[in-house]
């Protein structure tokens, strides 16, 4: 089976380094993008199978790539999940209804459950 | 602060940023984050194995990182609900799937502990009327305490009922510690624990079950517990089945937002940052002493991966000792126990002092840091700690924003009232209000060779937690509030700062201090 490979749109380098590092031992290839406008490029060139995507972030937000990746025909049907330290019931609520598939606290979990979410889409 | 309608209009990242407990929230969370994640991989031995010892430590500084981050998320939680009051959206929800989901997720806290969840459940469970976001966390932190305050004998018993066709009771038992009589009629309270829980060495902020009561009624719905001392508790959450009717019972409290006067929200964010820092700073004090003993390689070698990982946690730590100083710093000033005792001193071994401790970071980073002083200097008024703070924060953000082989010049001249009037006419950015002083003042200038900052962000330096555009992709440490602070103090001097800068060409900091 071709490996899947995920798109991470973050901003914060060590959470980057740390995430790519476990996915490519849990035998995922690993795409990154430190800004919400070059992630949704990326994301529309390399229609990657699944794409973590943060809130804060320089320039655009989440909040408004999420929307861009779910209005786009090219990007509409990627599995989003947000990783992100806001997550107060408003914000989680907010990505929901914008079409994110899950919605994950940097803080909240560990690496293996954020491996194990991805595993799920 | 005007409700948020979900799904409406987005807010700009300015707006999320915009309030003060978002923001401290998210500066705790990041580096807690980044924190959890190096000792995840630390620990899972994909580094290398640690020795005993070494194993030891790092899973003691990743039970206190755990301790960080349900603080800040009670904290976080119990504050939103004072702010805004309990915005539900409730709906049909599934909770039998709910209670199994938090089950799942948290076997491994569970078998940690030595505990058995049992869950027993009815051959068809209705669904209930709830927000499935705020009860979540609700079932999560109450069967969390079951474990916790288990103590020996960890059978914990989850059930779901309907009572009548009304509620879906969901109760959570333990055989453990119990509650004490006498406390039992303030287990709701904000910040209860029980004195046996204390003995227990098991940490928590008492904040679950005030905001479980307050969601919960606001819901429809009750809470209730039994529980004897050394017996064991049971809680019972009565969740409404239907969309409450009006005027049905119990009275469900509305679920709209509490009007908060200004004085009384300023005294809950005091109170916030007040516990935040209190209830932080111990396992932070300890994480860092276990740190540096891996660090030093006192307690076994590391290889480089793991050696940089312990680094990046010790920074993270670090990062977060400093936001909470800071935090510290802005509750005490904004209670007005910021205590600031001016003396008629002499300014210049305080400038020497702060620009000789900077030298050997100058010195590494190859930034030229040089002092020049008049032969001969009036005393001004100032409380010499606090000022050498300020002055500490500017020279600190220079060498922040100042690349190898730059320069950073520290001067200190004396002008008259007058002269700095006019210089609110030549510069934009400075609006001096402190210019009526009959002896004159003394400006204190840092002038550095640095990045600028842009005209948009001239605007917001010194708002809390501010940080410049190109600071966020750097990996620049600071909390935002250092500027902010800086101000503060120099304006409980009767003085005044002011700065000049352009992209790309350098900045220049003043600080006015009235001549005594």
């Amino acid at each position: 089976m071709a490996k899947r490979t995920i798109l991470i749109i973050e901003d914060d380098q060590s959470l980057v380094t740390l995430l790519s590092r476990a996915l490519e031992a849990n035998h995922f290839t690993v795409s990154l993008a430190l800004d919400a406008e070059s992630g949704f490029k990326k994301a529309k060139r390399r229609r990657p199978s699944l794409i973590i995507l943060d809130v804060m972030l320089p320039g655009m937000d989440g909040f408004r790539c999420l929307q861009q990746l779910k209005q786009d025909p090219a990007t509409k049907r990627i599995p989003v999940i947000i990783l992100s330290n806001l997550g107060q019931s408003d914000e989680v609520r907010q990505a929901l209804a914008l079409g994110a598939a899950d919605y994950l606290v940097k803080a909240d979990c560990t690496i293996g459950q954020v491996i194990d979410t991805i595993k799920q889409y | 602060m005007p409700k948020q309608k979900i799904g409406q209009s987005l807010p700009a990242t300015s707006d999320i940023k915009s309030d003060f407990i978002t923001i401290a929230s998210h500066q705790l969370r990041t580096p807690i984050a980044g924190i959890r994640w190096s000792l995840d991989t630390l620990l899972d031995g994909k580094a290398d194995k640690l020795s005993t010892k070494q194993y030891e430590l790092v899973t003691a500084a990743y039970a206190s990182n755990n301790f960080l981050v349900k603080a800040v998320n009670d904290l976080l939680r119990a504050a939103r609900l004072e702010e805004r009051g309990v915005s539900l959206t409730p709906r049909p929800t599934d909770l039998k799937a709910l209670v199994t989901d938090v089950i799942k997720r948290n076997r491994t806290f569970i078998a940690a502990n030595n505990c058995a969840v049992t869950l027993q459940l009815p051959p068809r469970v209705p669904k209930a009327y709830v927000d499935p976001l705020h009860v979540k966390p609700i079932i999560e932190g109450i069967i969390d305490n079951a474990i916790k305050y288990s103590r020996g004998d960890g059978r914990i018993k989850v059930s779901l009922r309907t009572a009548g066709n009304r509620y879906l009771v969901i109760a959570i038992s333990d055989r453990g510690i119990g509650i004490p009589a006498d406390q039992q009629r303030s287990v709701f309270s904000r910040f209860f624990r029980g004195r046996n829980a204390m003995k227990t060495q098991t940490e928590g902020l008492g904040l679950d079950l005030y905001i479980a009561k307050r969601v919960i009624e606001a819901s429809g719905g009750k809470i209730t517990f039994r529980s004897a001392e050394r017996n064991g508790s049971t809680f019972y959450l009565s969740l409404p089945l239907q969309k409450p009717v009006a005027g049905g019972s119990p009275p469900a409290a509305p679920p709209v937002a509490r009007a908060v006067a200004t004085g009384d929200a300023l005294k809950q964010e005091q109170e916030f940052v007040n516990i935040t820092v209190h209830e932080l700073k111990a396992p932070l004090g300890a994480t860092k002493w276990s740190l540096e003993m891996l660090k030093n390689q006192t307690v076994g070698p590391l290889n480089r991966q793991q050696f940089e990982l312990i680094d990046h946690v010790y920074r993270g730590n670090e990062r977060l000792l400093m936001l909470v100083k800071d935090l510290l710093d802005l509750a005490k000033l904004h209670s007005g126990r910021f205590d600031v005792s001016p003396k008629p001193i002499s300014i210049e071994p305080i400038i020497r002092d702060v620009v000789t401790s900077f030298q050997p970071e100058a010195a590494k980073k190859e930034i030229t840091l040089t002092v020049s002083l008049p032969a001969s200097l009036p005393r001004v008024g100032i409380d010499s700690i606090r000022i050498a703070q300020a002055i500490t924060n500017i020279v600190s953000n220079a060498m922040k924003y100042t690349p190898a082989r730059g320069t950073i010049t520290v001067t200190v001249e004396r002008r008259t009232g007058r002269a700095l009037a006019a210089q609110n006419r030549r510069i934009p950015t400075a609006a001096l209000a402190h210019t009526k002083n009959q002896h004159g003042y003394l400006v204190v200038s840092v002038t550095d060779t640095g990045i600028g900052i842009s005209k948009a962000e001239q605007q917001k330096l010194f708002t809390r937690f501010f940080r410049g555009k190109g600071v966020l992709k750097s990996n620049t440490e600071g909390t935002g509030l250092g500027l902010y602070i800086t101000k503060t103090i120099v304006e409980l001097h009767g003085g005044d700062i002011w700065f000049t800068s352009r992209p790309g060409g350098g900045s220049a900091f003043f600080v006015s201090l009235p001549v005594v």
